[in-house]
């Protein structure tokens, strides 16, 4: 979904990858990937989460803290 | 917050090319007043004349992730409104825990300092907040 949103090839997502190193990840394409997570997992991401969740192994730990509140 | 009562300063319109923006303009009846290039969004700014109203700022990108918007292809970008003080806007705002884009205002194209609200405190709305700069007068 990351790569999707970024516009770019799954192989050029690191697992360690985040807004601060991969360029294209920039506040409205981080947005952008807050709420293709909502819609996908139908869930309500609270704003301030939203600010924490810069990089993909804070995506991960969030989505899987949040399990059993996903709606997929 | 420091914006209350404050007034649109200008709406931004980010647009692929030089010439699409003076192809806009001559569509909509708009004349050039100002422009400039802004190094930290890799941009030249365009702003037409507001004749007492807000004008509108073309954005053109020359590289940089603001020629990836709207996949390319441009269009509404941002509301920008004007206030007293960024500085008392960013205190203001970080009491809230809530803190803006750039670490540090940035100059403007024009004459004034800005910077912006992160889009995820509006769920999509980029709002710029400018400071003009006071013309400072001979003591």
């Amino acid at each position: 979904m990351i790569a999707e949103v970024l516009d770019r090839p799954v192989q050029e997502i690191p697992d360690d990858a985040s807004a601060t190193t991969l360029e294209g990840w920039d506040s409205l394409r981080h947005l952008e990937l807050m709420l293709a997570l909502e819609a996908e997992f139908e869930i309500r991401i609270p704003t301030a989460a939203m600010r924490d969740l810069g990089s993909v192994e804070q995506i991960d730990e969030y989505l899987r803290a949040h399990e059993e509140e996903l709606g997929t | 917050m420091s914006t209350t009562g404050s007034h649109l300063h200008h709406v931004g319109v980010v647009v692929p090319s030089e010439q699409q923006a003076r192809d806009m303009m001559r569509l909509l009846g708009l004349r050039e007043a100002e422009r400039g290039f802004v190094e930290q969004y890799r941009s030249l700014c365009v702003f037409t004349e507001g004749k007492g109203s807000s004008p509108i700022e073309f954005v053109i990108p020359d590289g940089g992730p603001l020629t990836e918007f709207n996949r390319g292809i441009g269009g509404l970008h941002h509301v920008a409104l004007e206030v007293d003080s960024l500085a008392e806007l960013t205190a203001e705002l970080g009491a809230q825990g809530i803190s803006l884009l750039e670490s540090e205002p940035v100059r403007g194209a024009g004459q004034f300092m800005c910077n912006f609200l992160d889009p995820v405190y509006t769920r999509g709305l980029i709002v710029e907040f400018v400071e003009p700069l006071r013309q400072q007068t001979p003591s």
